[in-house]
């Protein structure tokens, strides 16, 4: 018998640099996160109590210092924590919102998480997206459900364009489109210098 | 393609949404008395206007809510974004007449044509 190990759906990938800190992409696995449905007046007080976080306005995301809360629908919200904090969160989000009508569910290894940091990084989701990336358009904390080439994503801005090695962005990707939305943001930024994703191991994905 | 205003996330590529098909059709609550033709109707039946249509979307990528829009089939020019439950909003919609002066209901499809005579005189 081995002991179980979790392996990330982008374990076979190494983080991705164009030249000059244009774009560094890599990503971010095993975040907690989980899924509440159910009013922002009665999640409000539990999510306060539970992660620190206030509701964030529509298409928008809250943070305290260990969180993340998004906005994905009127009753429908997604919160990120640290790695291996899923089922803590989940005992007392259930203990807080006991008896309310609510939905609370870990999603932790649903999607995993690339993130996009650096000057090129907006033009880079722009070869895939039809979001309005300009920076007035999308800009820090904003949230928005859409899809990347083939992909159904939540892009989440978490640094400002003006922070050192910004502005980052975050996607939410499920767990067996990661592959392919990491070579095609690869292929997106081959204009700044991306050099082509090699696998560690496996075949070489033709796009 | 267009961009659609989605009451919840803002306006949004026409290619994040689903099509619902015609709005306002409620569902009859005691379909065991129906008879099939009356079924039939509440299934099959629309009245596929040419013009200013009442019909609902999905946005299938984002909130993944159902709204109603109404919108001039013939030019696709959106008119109103509402949501489910609200009675359609009055707009002042310009309709242009049909090239071929066709009926205002019906695609071409001649059998919708004569299925919907009736109701076209009595109008
Ligand atoms: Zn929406």
């Amino acid at each position: 018998m081995t002991a179980p190990v979790r392996r990330s759906p982008l374990a076979h990938r190494k983080p991705a640099s164009a030249p000059d800190d244009l774009l560094h992409l890599s990503e971010r696995a095993f975040d907690a996160k989980i899924v509440l449905r159910g009013t922002p007046d009665i999640l409000g007080p539990a999510l306060a109590e539970v992660a620190g976080v206030e509701m964030p306005e529509p298409t928008r995301s809250t943070t305290s210092d260990r969180h993340r809360l998004l906005w994905q629908s009127p009753d429908e919200f997604l919160l990120l924590g640290p790695k291996d904090t899923e089922l803590a969160l989940l005992d007392a989000l259930q203990a807080a919102l006991d008896g309310a009508h609510v939905q609370i569910v870990n999603v932790s290894d649903y999607h995993t998480t690339l993130v996009l940091a650096g000057p090129k990084a907006r033009e880079t989701l722009m070869t895939l997206s039809t979001l309005d990336l300009h920076p007035r358009g999308f800009t820090v904390d904003q949230v928005a459900g859409t899809t990347f080439g083939h992909a159904l994503g939540w892009l989440v801005q978490t640094a400002d364009d003006e922070a050192e090695g910004g502005p980052v962005f975050e996607i939410l990707v499920r767990w067996s489109h990661a592959d392919y939305l990491f070579c095609e943001l690869t292929h997106g930024a081959r204009a700044f210098g991306m050099p082509e994703s090699k696998p560690l191991s496996g075949e070489l994905m033709e796009i | 393609m267009f961009v659609i205003d989605c009451p919840n996330c803002g306006p949004r590529d026409q290619s994040e949404f689903v099509y619902g098909g015609e709005a306002h059709i409620a569902r009859p609550t005691k379909s065991e008395d129906m008879t099939d033709a009356e079924w039939g109707e509440f299934v099959f039946m629309r009245t596929n206007t040419k013009g200013l249509f009442a019909e609902r979307w999905w946005h299938a990528t984002g909130c993944r809510k159902f709204f109603n829009m109404l919108r001039n089939t013939a030019t696709d020019e959106i008119h109103a974004v509402y949501r489910i439950g609200e009675k359609p909003p009055k707009v002042d919609a310009d309709l242009p007449a049909t090239p071929a002066g066709e009926a205002s209901i019906g695609s071409g499809n001649d059998a919708v044509k004569i299925m919907r005579a009736d109701a076209e005189a009595g109008s």
